[in-house]
């Protein structure tokens, strides 16, 4: 059994198709490429390509993982070649390396780090932005009403927010069309629970900041930035030799 | 990219890759550089438009010219579109983003009737006058082709000029006319009329037509000699030496065809009397096994398509059926790339063939008897017998298929009721095979359909003067089947009356239908085939205020000398020959296909195709 495990990212130009359209384009672009991909058996072959977390409509990612599994062996670096060839613009195999750990990086990943761009309207500075991210990250319980398919279910997100960063800050410009108040870009830096277990969405994170900030909060751009697994220790590179 | 189409607007929308372009195989062109600027026009959203073979062709054989960038379009659907008024964006081309009265010709394809005003919708929506008369030398040429232009007359108030015949054939003489004649400096006149001068270019504002009292048409004929009292259709001779693109745009999200597809043939041998793409495609051409192979491997390899889908209107008639399959198999299998086969007919169905072709899906089988007894089935010249039927059945239960579609037509002419119940014994005659083939055996239940559409009458077809049943009378007798069938716990789908009715006037019209298309457009009809906004209001309103009566068109049976709103079209196949059809129909007489005999159609005027081959 060879196994490779590539990072990958997904840019601007492609990031309005879901994660079953970017399943579909990997699978072509490796038949494409003539790369020999192994098949499970069965009524109904599927090629065995197992994703770490799927990527909402209109999320970027500049690092993104992928298992594949090949039935004949080759070097990484010509993998990434030859896949890349056949990827669409804005779609790029970034690294990857040989693995053989028996964990997929679907069961492996435990976390995920989002910069979250939004837009929000309220009087508001840089000194009172902290204080409210200082709260946030005091309070033991922060409670959001969290919709699945059938129902609507309060969870407590505080124990899955690891690290709230203000990355970049732009207050007052404009003034907002509806209430009072100038409108805010503030793009957070955040690291948070992700994986099969107690996924975090960065959207859900921001309905909770919406409490603590007093206004609605819109998001303008959601860019991952990292996925990590578990290991020896939390948040570790899916990449690492550890893991592999 | 254009600035107001934002990231918040695509954000809010169904499906936001449907406006952006940019996929896998897509042509880039610098647009400075070239002579022409077309759009291919595809009036329904991108799923369906991009799922549609003409366009892929076409697309790719124009591109093909250094001279001429073709760009697509397609109709945005209702929540994007409202988006676009409110915002003042205009209807763009997907390639370069450029709004689409930028361009010199927009080519529409017209490829069901109930798409007409989607055409003016997109017309609208890129703020490009509807009508002809009211376009002036600043706006594109518009065009259509495709299966409906065969009867122009319904959209001659909003098209310059129609293709009649097959594009590729016809497509790089328009574009080389229109070029010199741009370059003359010519007015749009003058390039219509140049363009009129092509043979299978119909530009309706130079023939007139004139009415009889009685509504009916007196004479369609053009204003000048210049232009041919008939304007015949044009083909491509040779499918084995014309263009067929081996590098299709791949979509980046799913469409309704999501595969590869290859054409086996074109024009259908059968001749079923209510078939009209087994008449406008006549005569019947095919391609050679090698090239189908060769295509068909370059499309794997180019696209990464996980299927490839053999196309025709009957592929059972294909002669080297079996040696293609086996040989693509033996090809794609070791690929994980599946076939896919539709419109395999009954009676030369093989089982072995299905189950090799189908070897890791079962998914369901479809059938089409069309009529339930088989005096109904001769009238219409589907040669199929309920013994054909019956052993495919037996066959296809023995080998472990347990889901069947079964299509049938209701309102066909000569049809009584009885008829109409015998489809529903042949049904429940299915359901009984399929208890004895499985008796004792541990199986699923029958997952029986029984989908029944209207008859249609449509123009080049031996039934064309037929009239179509009354709405009441459809429902009727979809009342007898819902009826009957509902024991045996067989599902029964059956068309909505009031589209077909409005599909009949459509098909059948002439030129005053233009302004009930309009009217019926501007109470904002629009994506009428699709039930949720389709608005039947709208179309009787219309009716009524143009003082227009659809019956006239839909549910008249007109008399062999009537002159037809589409007689100045010229297919090949001869009017004697439909009439003769006709007369055969009344008395259930068959008419063998043309592998067998040759029924002197009158399509061996192209000089082509299997009315030549050596037998």
């Amino acid at each position: 059994m060879i196994k490779i495990r590539a990072k990958f990212g997904r840019y601007e130009k492609v990031k309005f198709i879901s994660h079953l359209d970017i399943m579909r384009m990997f699978e072509r672009a490796l038949r494409r490429a003539r790369l020999p991909i192994e098949y499970s058996s069965g009524f109904n072959p599927h090629p065995k390509i197992v994703f770490g977390l799927p990527l909402s409509v209109g999320m970027t990612t500049e690092s993104d993982y992928v298992d594949f599994q090949l039935c004949e062996e080759i070097k990484p670096i010509d993998f990434v070649k030859r896949l890349n060839s056949q990827l669409p613009e804005d779609v790029e195999v970034i690294d990857a390396k040989l693995f053989d750990s028996k964990k997929n990086i679907m069961a492996l990943i435990n976390g995920a780090s989002y910069d979250v761009e939004t837009s929000f309207c309220k009087d508001m500075d840089q000194e009172r932005l902290a204080e409210i991210i200082r709260l946030f990250l005091e309070k033991d319980e922060i409670i959001v009403s969290k919709k699945s398919k059938s129902k609507v279910k309060d969870v407590n997100i505080r124990p899955l927010v690891h690290k709230i960063e203000l990355k970049k800050v732009y207050f007052n410009f404009d003034n907002c069309d509806q209430n009072l108040g100038n409108d805010n870009l503030v793009t957070f830096s955040i690291l948070v629970n992700a994986g099969i277990e107690n996924n975090l969405k960065p959207e859900l994170f921001l309905e909770a900041l919406k409490g603590l900030l007093g206004s609605d909060i819109k998001p303008v751009n959601i860019h991952r930035t990292g996925l990590y697994v578990r290991g020896n220790s939390d948040f570790i590179d899916p990449l690492a030799d550890a893991v592999l | 990219m254009n600035n107001k189409m934002t990231d918040e607007l695509l954000k809010s929308v169904e499906k936001p890759a449907r406006y952006l372009g940019n996929e896998w195989n897509m042509v880039k062109k610098d647009k400075t550089k070239v002579d022409v600027r077309m759009a291919f026009c595809f009036p329904d959203v991108y799923e369906v438009g991009m799922s549609n073979l003409g366009m892929r062709i076409l697309y790719h054989l124009i591109n093909n010219r250094e001279d001429t960038y073709c760009e697509r379009v397609f109709a945005p659907w209702v929540d994007m579109e409202g988006k676009m008024l409110e915002k003042n964006i205009l209807l763009y081309a997907l390639e370069t983003k450029d709004p689409i009265g930028l361009f010199d010709i927009l080519g529409f394809t017209l490829q069901y009737e109930m798409s007409y005003t989607n055409v003016l919708n997109i017309l609208k929506l890129g703020n490009i006058p509807l009508l002809a008369e009211d376009r002036t030398e600043e706006h594109p040429l518009i065009c259509a082709g495709g299966p409906c232009s065969y009867n122009p007359e319904p959209m001659t108030d909003f098209i310059d000029f129609f293709v009649i015949g097959e594009g590729e054939e016809i497509i790089n003489e328009i574009i080389d006319c229109y070029k010199q004649c741009k370059n003359a400096k010519m007015s749009k006149d003058e390039i219509l009329s140049n363009l009129a001068q092509l043979e299978g270019i119909y530009v309706p504002k130079f023939y007139k037509v004139t009415y009889n009292d009685d509504l009916t048409i007196e004479n369609i004929k053009p204003i000048s000699d210049k232009y041919p009292l008939k304007i015949r259709k044009r083909i491509v001779k040779d499918l084995d030496r014309t263009f067929f693109p081996d590098n299709t745009i791949v979509p980046f999200i799913d469409i309704v065809h999501n595969r590869s597809m290859i054409e086996l043939f074109r024009g259908c041998v059968r001749g079923c009397r209510f078939c009209q793409a087994g008449f406008i495609y006549r005569p019947v051409r095919n391609r050679r096994k090698s090239k189908l192979i060769e295509l068909a491997e370059n499309l794997e390899k180019n696209t990464g398509y996980d299927e490839i889908s053999l196309l025709s209107l009957s592929t059972s008639d294909y002669k080297e059926l079996e040696g293609l399959t086996d040989e693509l198999l033996a090809k794609m299998t070791p690929k994980n790339v599946n076939l896919s086969l539709p419109s395999l007919r009954i009676d030369s169905f093989s089982i072995d063939l299905m189950k090799k072709v189908q070897k890791v899906r079962k998914s369901g089988l479809t059938f089409a008897p069309e009529a339930g007894s088989q005096r109904l089935r001769d009238a219409i010249n589907k040669g199929v017998c309920e013994e054909d039927l019956f052993n495919s059945a037996k066959i296809a239960f023995e080998g472990g298929w347990s889901s069947l579609k079964l299509y049938f037509m209701i309102g066909l002419p000569t049809e009584e009721n009885i008829d109409v119940e015998d489809i529903s014994k042949l049904a429940n005659n299915v359901v009984s095979l399929y208890k004895n083939v499985t008796r004792g055996k541990k199986v699923k239940r029958l997952n029986l359909t029984v989908s029944t559409s209207s008859f249609v009458p449509k123009p080049f077809t031996p039934f064309q003067w037929e009239k179509q049943d009354e709405m009441e009378k459809l429902n009727e007798k979809q009342n007898i089947l819902k009826a009957l069938l509902k024991n045996n716990r067989i599902k029964y789908n059956w068309h909505d009356n009031k589209l077909s009715f409005l599909e009949a006037v459509m098909a059948l019209g002439d030129r005053k239908i233009g302004k009930v298309i309009l009217k019926a457009f501007e109470k904002g009809s629009r994506f009428d085939s699709w039930g949720e906004h389709f608005k039947f209001e709208n179309w009787l309103e219309a009716f009524i205020e143009l003082d227009i009566n659809p019956e006239f068109y839909a549910n008249r049976k007109k008399s062999f000398t009537e002159i037809l709103p589409w007689d100045h079209i010229d297919i090949g196949v001869k009017k004697e020959f439909f009439i003769h059809e006709n007369e055969k129909a009344r008395e259930n007489k068959l008419t063998g296909n043309c592998n067998e005999i040759c029924s002197g159609c009158g399509a061996t005027i192209f000089e082509g195709g299997v009315c030549f081959d050596k037998n």
